[in-house]
This record gives C-alpha cells, structure tokens and sequence, in this order.
C-alpha cells in the first residue's frame, strides 16, 4: 500500500515557495513552480547543502551554496558542480492537503 | 619518487602540442592510453571522464597538495593547493560572498556599466577585436571592482593575470617564465598591501575584506587573491571569447539564440563543455592506487583533465559536437571540493557581455579576414577575435 506523507494545505504553499517534509537525516523539498507540485531530495549531491534553501525557476531548482542546478521533473543534475541526480517524488492534492509520495 | 615509465605516446608529447590544440592528443589518449606520463609536462595525463570524476572527488587518494605545483610555485600556498580542514578555513571566507543569491543581487549593478561602456567605446567603428577591446576588459573591471581593488587600470589587471598565468601553467620549470611571474607577483604585493592594511581597519563588506575577517593568515590571503586575479580575471573573459567564438562559428545556433533568450544559459554552458578554458585539476598520489589499469606511486603528479573529461564519448554523445540541446552537468568549473568558488559571478561576468553585445549589434559575424586561432592547454582561449557588425 502506498503511503503518502502529509506536508501542508494546498492554499498555504504559494507559488514559488518550498516546505520540506520527511526524515531529518534525508528530508524531502516539496515545492511550488510555474503552477505544478514537484519533491526531490532536499539535499545537494554536491556537498549535501539544503536545496529548500536555493532559487526555484520554472522546472529548476538551484542550491544556494554553490549553484548546481536540478531538474525538477527529472531530478538531473544540469549544472555543476553536482553531477549525482536528485531522487524526485511524486505529489498530489487530496481534499485540499498536499501530499508527497516518499517510496524510497 | 619513482620515475614513471614513459609510452612512446607519452614521449612524443610536446607542450607546442597541447597549446596549439589539445584536443586531438586527447582523443587519442583517451582511447589508447587514458592515464599517461607526458614526460613534457611532468604529468599523468588522466582524460576519460569516470578517472577525473573518481580523482576530483578522492582527495584521500588523489591530494591537492602537489609538490611540484606550479601554481603554488607562483602563487603560494592557496586554497587550490591545500585539502581538508585548511581548504574549508580558506573556502569559507570567499564562499560567502560567492553565493548565487548574493551574486544576483550585485552582480548586475557592477558588470553592466563597465560592459556599456566598453561596446560605446568601440560601436562606431565597423568592427572590433573582441578579446582586448571587450572580453578581457569587461572581465578584469568587474572582478576588480568586486573584490574591492580600488582604480587599477584595465592594462595593469590584463598584464597581472597573464603574467601569474605564465607562472601556473609553467610545468615545464621554465626559469624565464617563472621570472615572469614572481617580478609581476612582487609588484602585486607592494600594490595590494596597503590595501590590505586599510581593509583589516576597515572592512568594507568586499570580498577581499571577507577573505581577511576570515581565519587565514596575511600570507593565505595575499596567496588566495593572487588565485582570484588569475581564475577570475582571465577566464571569464577567456569564457565569454570562446561562447562568442562558439556561436559565431555556428550561425544557427546563434539564430536560435537571438530569436530565445532562453537558450543564452544552455549555449554558454554547452560551449564552457565544448572548449573548456581551464584544462586541468592537478593533483598528487598519496597511496598506491591504479587507475584505468595503470599502477601509480605515492608522489606521482597527476592531471585530471577536465577539458578531455568533457570530451569523452564514453559519457558524452557526439562530445566533438557544439550542441546547445545538451544537457548534463560539464566539469569546466571543476568537480569535487575545489570546483571554482567563483563559478556563480563567473557565469554573469560571460552572459551579462554577452547579451548586451549581441543586442547591440544584429549583424554580429567573424571577421573574414581575420582566421581565429585558439591557444593554450592549461588555459585555453581565443588569441583574437576579429568581428564585425557593418
């Protein structure tokens, strides 16, 4: 059975805006961009740098620390100097809560 | 330190080779001999992307405490050339002020002035060489006003960077050109130490006053600034000359460029893959270890080369080809804990110039009659750039 992780009333996470969910030690970033849900790993690649932290574009996001670039959907690293992929979940509104898949 | 036994490929190695166009030596090392002793340079050559990927990131293995480093030869001991606990002491000093939302939020207000300025100096005229008129100034102003170095002209900060680069990439011990390096190197130090006095009185919120709050000694910080002439004033301009040079090479590309702003970020980090400006990261043996199946000692001074890495068909389709739909993350920046701290300010040192000029000038093409001749193995960019945009 899947089991979905509660992470926020869809109304309180505004476009552009991150909320980080699950385990302290390997916490997931479920963020709002260019109107869709997406979750990956909050953690860099790189030098394990929280990405809650960086710049969501459209589809993108970038670690504050040293700019590596993922893809949302995706999770590829686009830009140094990460090169490991993130893990991405998947995320859906369920009476009016956002809920992330972390199947792991 | 055991003398590494030399290949006749490794042997027929010259540094005339490597400077005049790396890429084909590259090749062929990668395919027949992809960990190499070059004897010319006194380096293993490391080329498949996997081996420079496991050296940049094994530093347990693979020190960044070289010897024979030129680099620390000319510079003194730097945050390239130290790992560990004295690396993060160094780093953390320059990394602030480098963060991509800090960069952002300054950046801009200092590049572009100093970009508008150069392309009125030259936009009456039916063309111009972009490299001395417009890369390398544009390049060594904005870092030099970002790292807080007062009014130096753009020909002293042009002639600093490429004397300290002489040095660096002086494998070969060639005392002439390690002369160079440590006249211009002094000249340095009796310029930027008053200014260094000054900051510790009153810092500035410059990076250069950052680097002195942190915990390093007058000596790192003279050593770390003398590093962030040479990585940052040279190879942004050395950047922007080789996308320039990318794109006016493929007038397609180029087209598509013009019609998307989109495609700006891809088409420069595509061309940073393609024609990377910083050849290698240099390392040191700590321990036996193979690599590629060839044995190497404690002491062996390796190259991991970051611009054959991002040739490798073995992690890249059609690596030899300008492709601006690529995607992957590049090694030109470096890989691992030394990749470059300034790669956020470096990335708006090259797109800012760059949409400005293309902007400027809609009729933007290579001068032909001029052949444009890269150079350069260690630091590779175009020697001139003749354009024009009648």
């Amino acid at each position: 059975m899947e089991e979905w992780t509660d992470v926020c009333a869809d109304a309180d996470l505004a476009e552009g805006a991150m909320v980080v969910v699950g385990d302290a030690d390997d916490p997931v970033a479920v963020a709002r961009a260019g109107g869709r849900l997406y979750a990956c790993d909050d953690t860099c690649t790189h030098e394990e740098c929280p990405l809650s932290d960086g710049m969501l574009t459209d589809g993108e996001i970038e670690c504050p620390c040293h700019g590596s670039v993922f893809d949302l959907r995706t999770g590829e690293a686009l830009t140094g100097p990460a090169l490991e992929s993130v893990r991405t979940y998947r995320v859906r509104v369920e009476d009016g809560r956002v809920e992330v898949l972390i199947d792991r | 330190v055991s003398t590494p036994t030399t290949s006749d490929l490794g042997a027929s190695i010259t540094v005339e080779a490597l400077e005049a166009d790396p890429f084909p030596i590259y090749a062929r090392l990668r395919e027949e001999e992809p960990v190499c002793f070059v004897p010319a340079v006194g380096l293993h050559l490391v080329t498949r992307w996997d081996d420079v990927q496991h050296v940049a990131t094994h530093p347990d293995v693979f020190t960044a405490e070289v010897d024979a480093s030129p680099l620390a030869r000319t510079l003194g001991r730097n945050v390239l050339t130290v790992d560990g606990a004295d690396h993060a002491r160094m780093r953390a000093g320059m990394d602030a002020p480098m963060r991509p939302r800090a960069v952002e939020g300054y950046a801009p207000g200092v590049i572009e002035p100093i970009a508008r300025r150069h392309l009125d100096a030259i936009a009456d005229g039916p063309g111009a060489e972009l490299m001395s008129t417009y890369c390398e100034p544009v390049s060594v102003l904005a870092l030099g006003a970002v790292m807080g170095l007062g009014d130096l002209d753009a020909d002293t900060l042009r002639r600093w960077f490429g004397d300290l680069a002489t040095g660096g990439a002086n494998f070969e011990q060639d005392p002439g050109k390690q002369a160079v390096a440590d006249a211009t190197s002094a000249e340095i130090d009796a310029r930027v130490d008053p200014l260094l006095d000054q900051l510790e009185r009153e810092p500035d919120g410059s990076v250069l006053a950052h680097m002195l709050a942190a915990d390093a000694t007058r000596a790192e910080v003279r050593s770390n600034l003398k590093l962030i002439l040479l990585g940052g004033m040279q190879e942004p301009g050395h950047a922007l000359g080789i996308c320039m040079w990318a794109l006016l090479t493929h007038p397609d590309t180029l087209a598509r460029v013009r019609a998307d702003g989109g495609l700006v970020r891809p088409a420069i980090e595509e061309a940073l893959r393609w024609h990377s400006p910083v050849g290698t990261q240099t390392r040191q043996v700590t321990r036996p270890v193979t690599l590629s199946g060839v044995d190497l000692e404690p002491g062996d001074a390796i190259a991991a080369v970051l611009a054959s890495a991002n040739r490798d068909d073995r992690h890249w389709a059609e690596a030899d080809r300008y492709d601006v739909d690529r995607r992957g993350a590049h090694a030109a920046f470096g890989l691992g804990a030394h990749h470059c701290a300034g790669a956020p300010l470096a990335r708006h040192e090259v797109r800012l110039p760059l949409e400005m000029l293309l902007d400027r000038f809609p009729r933007l093409r290579l001068d032909p009659g001029h052949q444009v001749e890269l150079s350069g193995w260690e630091f590779r960019a175009p020697t001139a750039l003749h354009v024009r945009w009648d």
